[in-house]
């Protein structure tokens, strides 16, 4: 008689469950299987193990269905946009402290004389702020990996902070196109975006990758209770 | 005709979990068991095969309308056996008056009753 179980996992493949999960679908389908075979023998089948196979036409089908119906439709909110505004929410905080100081100590005028390295912006208000990212990405990689995210999603979730920028700064474009694009065009300035881009974006995403970089190893916690292994063998 | 006799767009769809779900209601099974059931009450014309059974009896295990543990048969084997949960209860009784709907409404469309 076949290994039902080591048939079935090598024709399944990589099934993206939790290690236990996958075990018990592969053990469940390997069971039922064996009953088929069971069945086909005891009526005199002359190849039982063709036809209980025969059940499943693409393996490569059943997988992506098994996925599908096992997944938690509110999974990628779960996952990583509740962990990644959390980090969001913690970057924006330290911004606003930021904002607040520097105004308290210079008055707001300044807010207006950023030229990326120059002035006292960067002391008082990027800075600090900096600083605090590699906590925000930490914390969006924690909760996200608490939530049973991949390595992908909590590296995602700990983005969120830069990618918020990303986003305001697409939008912001998008405006200023539709309002005036030729005003846009001709004080584009390729430096200026460039300096934008890399101390708004770039560094900040690195920042928020080095906090959350101890939490993008290792297994996701498991959500399901363990099943037994030794489920379809009698 | 009025909404109320409006057949669901998803009632198609619903076929699969009516016919579990109804089976499930007589008695808790395991996934062959089920198949085999399905396929004997309705003389072989409805049958499911492990590549249509098990993603919607996951799908169903993740909404809650069924639960699932392991049991140990006489035999020896261990199987997963799945049992209906109240909110199972609750959606067969809608999923079985739409499918009871649908067919009158295709009998006075087609005089299938007469065929």
């Amino acid at each position: 008689m076949p290994d039902w179980e080591q048939l079935v996992a090598e024709r399944l493949g990589h099934l993206k469950l939790a290690p236990e999960e996958r075990r018990e679908v592969v053990a469940e389908i390997a069971a039922h299987l064996e009953e088929c075979y069971q069945a086909l023998r005891a009526a005199g089948s002359p190849d039982p193990e063709g036809y209980t196979l025969a059940q499943v036409a693409d393996w490569k089908a059943l997988r992506h269905r098994i996925q599908k119906s096992k997944e938690d439709p509110m999974s990628f909110s779960r996952k990583v946009m509740m962990p990644g505004l959390a980090a969001l929410f913690v970057a924006q905080f330290a911004l606003s402290v930021s904002l607040h100081s520097l105004v308290a100590l210079h008055g707001a005028p300044t807010l207006w004389q950023f030229r990326g390295t120059a002035g006292p912006l960067p002391g008082v208000f990027y800075l600090p702020w900096l600083a605090i990212l590699p906590f925000a990405g930490a914390l969006g990689a924690w909760l996200a990996r608490r939530a049973g995210a991949s390595s992908a999603q909590r590296f995602t979730a700990a983005l969120f902070p830069s990618l918020f920028f990303v986003v305001v700064s697409s939008l912001f474009g998008v405006i200023a196109l539709l309002v005036n694009p030729q005003r846009l065009i001709s004080e584009f300035k390729l430096a200026n975006q460039a300096v934008i881009l890399l101390f708004w974006v770039i560094i900040p995403a690195i920042a928020c990758a080095i906090g959350a970089w101890p939490f993008l190893a290792g297994a996701p916690r498991q959500t399901e209770p363990a099943p037994p292994t030794d489920a379809a063998r009698a | 005709m009025g909404n109320d006799h409006k057949v669901s767009s998803q009632i198609k769809r619903g076929s699969a979990e009516l016919a579990v779900l109804a089976v499930l209601a007589e008695a808790p099974l395991h996934g062959y068991e089920i198949a085999k059931r399905i396929r004997q009450q309705t003389g072989g014309v409805v049958s499911f095969d492990v590549a249509s059974l098990y993603p919607v009896l996951y799908t169903m295990e993740r909404r809650g309308w069924v639960q699932a543990a392991w049991e140990e048969a006489a035999s020896g084997r261990r199987r997963r056996c799945y049992h209906l949960t109240a909110d199972g209860r609750r959606r067969l009784q809608p999923l079985r008056r739409e499918w009871r709907d649908f067919f009158r409404a295709l009998n006075r469309l087609a005089g299938l009753a007469d065929a």
